[in-house]
């Protein structure tokens, strides 16, 4: 289908349904209306928060049947046979380059070159989405240097890219930059409860898992998450009672091949103890992902001083990249790292 | 939709629109070609985002409709079936194929999902003579070339302005332009074909006894028959100025018998370069010089008896290129014509007979040719020692 985002399932997203980037959209919508469309982008910003999104919407725009000949508005009716067919991807005025394997290749731009070539098939604009532009090799950011530097008429190229700093300065200089903000959880929080039926604390966890990109929000087995957290917490009531389960825990963990099951584990886990730090510093509100636990939490903050809470919050992150970056044996390392979350471990266990 | 079409019929249609069904591509659509039942018959469109073409034959249509089909498996399967008609339904997302007893059926995708035709009016077509767009395009296409970093070069230049059309291709190295004067003034107009659209301009003007009738949209050109419909997308940009390149004066000038220099240059290139095939010509008073030398095989060299005005000259050219040329003239004598060994050569074709073009009387033994045909064809030449 349409891999690397997830928001083409949604129904008819216009710019209206695109949350939480009023900047970037506003900014977008001036230009279209005032006539003062550049010939390059550069949309940048963390993942998943409705950069391809724009751009397609941005595409769906500028090529809407309903628009009038030469008096752009800044709303595509979503309906008409060309945004049915941008939205579908098969409008031939519109082409996506993603990467191909790790990188975006200079056959992909020499494509792009020789079809921006054309008048439009159809369209005003002939649009080439380049996503994950920072994948880009440095023949191909230099090939598209050149197109960049004398563009056809009527073509729009929008890049699409997680920050700047991966990309020539070159072509970066010659794309109107467009930053794109990472999604507020309450943002998240409510799409996912819309979109989804979730339960609102549900959702609400989840939309802290996803640290602020919709698309991984979207991409998640929500389902298999929510048991997996549920699991985590009974596993931390256990936490300072027996020494026994919670090595029980960490085989059953360390089992599994696959190591997404570990490190999502390892999520819960930390956002655990960032709650518990948060509320240390008397933070009880929406801020937590655990905010149906505040009991839970209250009981939990009490066995930690801050100064332990940061050491255990290191300690997570330090497994983490012990066990995903280089290889370390799971077992090993998840027994090290129980061991080091127990509460109190100089005074011994059993203190609630 | 319901219709009836006689096996050839439906066959021939299909087997029309395979050449410009993408063999695969990112656009899966484009594997599939529209069919439209209309009252009056069926219409086939395939494209692949550079060409469309539309053709029609007539069918009984019980129920007009449309959907695409996949291009490739239905000529597959209507090429096997007997000669009888063929009962095509459509419902839901699939047709049915019926033929005597065999029955097929495929799936197929929405009529919305297919790239939509341009749409154009009566009044915005006008008409150009076949014959003429047909030899213009054989006399240029090959000068055209496939891939090229600069992108306007990779289409064919059609210009028409008044009573006067013109068709240009080069790649740099070699430039063929194509003139001719009409009967009745059409429209002023310059684009650029793809190569693509013009190697299918080409079949669609060999096969056309009428006048095709042309236009000229804001990105695309339109080519109709009665039998079909060619739609050429553009290419953006400005034509690469080539008017600068041809020498206004030549101060040497050769008229050679063409089949003698083609059949000699075909001899020496044997032996040429296999890269740069190149052939030294040297041309005296009366007598062109032929030689070529492969280092690592041997050499060739061979002459034939000529006229030169001008003087003495030794020039290298790429003997492809030259070959090229002499088959795109039709006429018996080339004049050849240059200043220095490193400029522009030009080959002409020499009419028959100058008197007649001066009188402006029509040849006897030859159609009559309301528009006056114009050809030349300019050549770099190689350095050589
Ligand atoms: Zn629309």
């Amino acid at each position: 289908m349409f891999p690397g985002s997830t928001w083409f399932f949604m129904n008819n997203m216009g710019f209206a349904q695109i949350r939480g980037q009023e900047k970037a959209i506003g900014f977008l919508k001036r230009m279209i209306t005032h006539g003062r469309m550049s010939h390059a982008y550069l949309f940048y910003g963390p993942d998943g928060v409705g950069k391809k999104t724009t751009a397609e919407v941005l595409a769906q725009t500028v090529n809407c049947l309903r628009q009038e000949e030469d008096k752009l508005t800044a709303e595509a009716c979503l309906e008409c046979s060309a945004c049915r067919r941008i939205k579908k991807q098969i409008h031939p005025d519109v082409k996506l380059y993603e990467p191909d394997g790790n990188f975006v290749k200079i056959e992909a731009i020499r494509t792009m070159q020789h079809e921006i070539s054309y008048k439009p098939f159809e369209g005003r604009y002939k649009v080439f989405i380049i996503d994950q532009a920072d994948k880009m090799t440095t023949a191909a950011a230099n090939c598209l240097l050149k197109t960049l530097e004398e563009p056809p008429a009527h073509s729009l190229i929008i890049l699409i890219s997680a920050g700047i700093h991966n990309l020539l300065p070159t072509v970066v200089s010659r794309c109107q930059r467009l930053e794109f903000s990472p999604l507020p959880a309450s943002i998240i929080e409510d799409v996912l409860a819309e979109s989804c039926g979730l339960a609102s604390a549900d959702a609400h966890s989840l939309a802290f898992f996803a640290e602020g990109s919709l698309s991984a929000a979207y991409s998640f087995d929500q389902k298999v998450l929510l048991k997996e957290r549920e699991a985590v917490l009974a596993n931390l009531e256990k936490l300072g009672r027996s020494k026994e389960a919670f090595l029980t825990w960490a085989a059953s963990l360390a089992k599994d091949k696959d190591k997404t099951k570990l490190e999502r584990h390892l999520k819960w886990l930390l956002l655990w103890f960032r709650d518990l730090l948060l509320w240390q510093y008397g933070v009880t509100g929406k801020e937590l992902a655990y905010q149906d636990q505040r009991e839970r939490l209250a009981g939990g903050a009490g066995l930690y001083s801050i100064a332990e809470l940061q050491e255990k919050i290191s300690a997570i992150y330090q497994s983490h990249e012990a066990i995903i970056r280089r290889n370390a044996n799971p077992r090993l390392a998840l027994d090290v790292l129980f061991m080091q979350l127990m509460p109190g471990r100089q005074s011994g266990a059993g203190m609630k | 939709m319901k219709l009836t079409i006689g096996k050839r019929d439906l066959q021939e249609l299909l087997q029309r629109c395979q050449s410009i069904v993408p063999a695969r591509g990112t656009m899966s659509i484009l594997s599939y070609v529209l069919l439209s039942a209309e009252p009056e018959g069926v219409y086939l469109t395939a494209t692949d985002l550079e060409v469309v073409l539309r053709v029609f034959a007539p069918a009984k249509v019980i129920q007009p409709g449309k959907a695409a089909l996949l291009a490739r498996k239905m000529f597959e399967i209507v090429r096997e079936l007997p000669e009888a008609e063929v009962q095509l339904a459509v419902e839901d997302n699939s047709v049915k194929i019926s033929c005597g007893v065999a029955e097929f059926v495929l799936s197929t995708l929405p009529a919305d999902d297919f790239p939509p035709l341009p749409s154009w009016k009566e009044e915005e077509l006008f008409p150009l003579n076949s014959n003429l767009l047909s030899d213009m395009i054989r006399k240029t296409i090959f000068a055209v070339p496939t891939t090229e970093t600069r992108q306007t070069m990779t289409g064919a230049l059609l210009e028409l302005a008044g009573s006067s059309i013109s068709m240009v291709g080069t790649d740099g190295h070699r430039l063929a332009i194509m003139a001719a004067e009409l009967s009745a003034a059409g429209r002023n107009a310059s684009v650029i074909l793809p190569k693509k659209v013009v190697a299918e301009l080409k079949k669609l003007a060999d096969e056309a006894v009428e006048p095709l009738q042309c236009g000229f949209l804001k990105n695309m050109a339109v080519f109709v028959t009665s039998k079909a419909v060619l739609v050429g997308r553009l290419i953006e940009g400005n034509y690469p100025n080539y008017k600068q390149v041809i020498p206004s004066s030549t101060c040497r000038s050769a008229i050679i018998p063409k089949e003698n220099l083609y059949g000699a240059l075909r001899r020496v290139s044997l032996l040429s370069d296999e890269r740069s095939h190149t052939v030294k010509l040297e041309l005296t008073s009366d007598k062109l010089f032929l030689y070529s030398q492969d280092s690592e095989i041997g050499d060739a060299h061979d002459e034939l008896p000529i006229t030169l005005t001008g003087e003495e000259i030794s020039v290298g050219f790429n003997a492809s290129y030259v070959l090229e040329a002499l088959d795109a003239i039709d006429e018996a004598e080339v004049r050849l014509e240059m200043n220095e060994p490193l400029g522009a050569c030009l080959f002409t074709p020499v009419k028959k007979s100058s008197q007649d073009e001066n009188t402006g009387e029509q040849p006897t033994d030859e159609q009559p040719d309301k528009e006056q045909r114009r050809y030349v064809c300019l050549i770099m030449p190689l350095k050589v020692n």
